[in-house]
């Protein structure tokens, strides 16, 4: 893990503030004060940024664990000075975390971002001297991820995608009144704009408690010119994914990434496999249903105050593949 | 004691339910007498030239339409001009309810039973009583999964307007309610119907809960109805539900759809064959109906005037409705009945 040995190095450099080294279109760059490593994609904004297990030596894992970045949320939410949020989870459940986000101020559109993840990932694999990594999309950043898979799963693909995870993540918004319709005036700037639509007053109708998820909001990218149309007409490459194991969690109470826009990809996955059953793919509905106690909203999902219970079931179905 | 005592005459004291309307008992081809209750439109009503039928769910009756007094949907439908016919299936005690071993009738019948024949009588009948060419029907939960039966796979065409509530076309694999029935499924073995009603009396009247969990955990519970109305709804809309017509359903939980007893005949497939005006009202904290069913179900349905309803918070209703409180409760009165009004207007038939 050439990452993690350069880190583990930066302590007896910590006197220098960066160092480089170049992968074709990618630059790497490591922080002495943060012991963090940086990969910047040079044809998108992307960035990929290191948080390397916290766990004791005996229940690190191997495979690097991608995560992209959320979008609708800040990517702060996630590690919130390194002693909460997602990340900081993963870290102490033995995951080297790789956190893939926008070095922009307006994220662009599916489609361009899934390239830059697709290179990034790559690079990351590269950096990381291994072949495997598993992918976690997080909220509105989980369609771009679903796109970089097309490119990451072709035939002479440098990486391989062990395990892949939606979390939050709207995919298909071909029907009425959907989250995306309802936001497109919205569209292209920040997510607080849609704290006022149809009536609603700072986003009381999309968050249990909306005073604490409204000041995480980042932003809302355009849309891709297809995004109202179903699944099976934009993810067509789906239907291939019959051996590449999937989960998507859906929040019952999420109604920005509801699970009537995930479920259809979820049928998609694999249909190309004539036995439904063979294909290895999870639909959870974080919810009341299945013993959680809360039917989680999108912020929930990915808040330290109650996304734990979840991230649980993230980990436990990460931890199959090992 | 005292307390319980003082509880349960609370309860009863303060049931909603004051609504009556005409009973008859039209008979089913087999031989099954079914409950009609008709309210006629309220005097002085712009007249409506389709009546309505109101049909219930599993485990439960017609009472069920009844439990909101004078709001009632029957009431506000008859306010506004409709002839409204509430309709009780097979196996409810208002005509006769199916001895448990021996008697005339018994727990032998399935869903099949109810869309093939209870369904054709009810709608004979209705037509028969109003002259009209066909009727809307309104459906709850199982009463809007036999009419996609009957409609789809058995040529009926004397619906001329569907509105289904927290009706599964099909089964999605994402909740463990739904999956923790096949744990009730040995016990099918035992009886010929699952007991409900009982428990849910005793429930009503001494707070004592006997139900299985996976019962009123995924059915009954909802922080949207008062107590009083939960305790109406448990004394007097709960039914046994025969040992068939579970297996039935498990059968297609198994399967990811919802099909016919013998298996052969799928009926979320013969959603297709739907060509009526059709409403699709689901609740988001539905757990027998999640929305990704009801966006389901509202896709396959070859109909093209249809709509889809997802009643939850983040499409401007107040809550997060569930499976019961679509249609019970304050909040159902305020922002679903409306919806269901102005729909059924706007699908008169006209």
């Amino acid at each position: 893990m050439k990452a993690r040995a350069a880190l583990s190095l930066l302590g007896f450099a910590a006197a220098l503030s960066s160092a480089a080294c170049v992968h074709g279109t990618s630059v790497t760059t490591f922080d002495a004060r943060t012991l963090r490593a940086t990969i910047t994609n040079e044809a998108t904004p992307m960035r990929a940024t290191y948080f390397p297990s916290t766990a004791p030596r005996t229940r690190r894992r191997d495979v690097p664990l991608v995560v992209v970045e959320p979008i609708l949320f800040r990517r702060e939410l996630l590690y919130r000075g390194g002693d909460g949020g997602l990340v900081s989870y993963l870290q102490s459940e033995g995951f080297p975390v790789w956190l893939v986000w926008i070095d922009a101020p307006s994220p662009p559109d599916a489609r361009s971002l899934s390239r830059g993840i697709a290179e990034t990932v790559a690079s990351i694999a590269k950096e990381s001297g291994v072949r495997r990594v598993d992918l976690i999309g997080l909220s509105l950043g989980a369609e771009a991820t679903l796109r970089a898979l097309e490119p990451l799963t072709a035939p002479g693909s440098a990486v391989e995608i062990r395990r892949v995870v939606f979390l939050g993540g709207g995919l298909d918004f071909a029907y009425p009144h959907s989250f995306a319709s309802r936001v497109a005036s919205v569209r292209g700037g920040p997510a607080s704009a849609m704290c006022s639509l149809d009536g609603d007053v700072g986003c009381a109708r999309e968050f249990h408690a909306a005073a604490t998820a409204v000041p995480w909001l980042g932003a809302i990218p355009v849309a891709d010119d297809d995004e109202l149309l179903g699944a099976r007409e934009r993810f067509p490459f789906v239907g291939r994914f019959m051996h590449l194991p999937v989960l998507f969690v859906a929040g019952k109470a999420d109604g920005l990434a509801p699970s009537e826009a995930i479920f259809p990809v979820y049928s998609l996955w694999g249909s190309e496999e004539s036995d439904a059953g063979k294909v290895p793919k999870l639909f959870f509905l974080a919810g009341r249903e299945n013993g959680l106690g809360w039917d989680f909203d999108a912020f929930d999902l990915l808040s330290e105050e109650r996304g734990e219970r979840v991230w649980e079931h993230v980990v436990g179905w990460l931890a199959r593949g090992e | 004691m005292a307390t319980t005592i003082a509880l349960a005459t609370t309860a009863c004291a303060s049931l909603p339910v004051s609504i009556h309307g005409e009973v008859a008992h039209p008979v089913t081809r087999d031989g099954w007498a079914l409950t009609v209750e008709h309210f006629a439109p309220a005097p002085g009503t712009k007249a409506r030239k389709r009546p309505v039928v109101l049909c219930h769910g599993i485990l439960s009756n017609r009472r069920f339409f009844e439990l909101e007094g004078e709001g009632s949907l029957p009431i506000v439908l008859a306010r506004d001009g409709f002839d409204v016919w509430l309709v009780d299936l097979r196996g409810r005690p208002d005509a006769g309810a199916p001895g448990w071993f021996f008697g005339e009738h018994t727990y032998d019948y399935d869903v099949d039973s109810f869309a093939r024949e209870d369904m054709n009588a009810l709608l004979t009948y209705v037509l028969e009583k109003t002259g009209a060419h066909d009727v809307a029907w309104v459906g709850h939960s199982l009463g809007g999964m036999i009419a996609y039966a009957r409609m789809g796979a058995m040529g009926e065409s004397r619906v001329g307007a569907l509105v289904t509530v927290g009706s599964p076309g099909f089964f999605a694999p994402a909740s463990r309610n739904l999956l923790r029935f096949y744990g009730i499924s040995p016990a099918l073995g035992l009886l010929p119907a699952l007991p409900a009603q009982a428990p849910a009396w005793v429930d009503a009247k001494v707070r004592l809960s006997l139900a299985p969990s996976v019962l009123t955990d995924t059915i009954l519970t909802s922080e949207n109805i008062p107590p009083a109305t939960y305790d109406a709804l448990e004394e007097l809309a709960v039914n046994d539900a025969s040992n068939a017509e579970l297996r039935q359903l498990l059968r297609g939980i198994r399967r990811g759809e919802f099909v016919s007893a013998d298996g052969r005949v799928s009926y979320t497939q013969t959603l297709a064959a739907i060509r009526t005006p059709s409403l699709v009202i689901v609740g988001r904290g539905d757990e027998v109906t999640d929305p990704l069913v009801g966006r389901g179900v509202y896709e396959r349905l070859g109909s093209s005037d249809k709509e889809l309803v997802v009643a939850g918070r983040a499409e401007g209703f107040s809550t997060d409705f569930g499976h019961v409180d679509l249609l019970v409760g304050s909040a159902a009165r305020r922002e679903i009945f409306p919806r269901i009004v102005r729909w059924l207007e706007a699908h008169d038939g006209g």
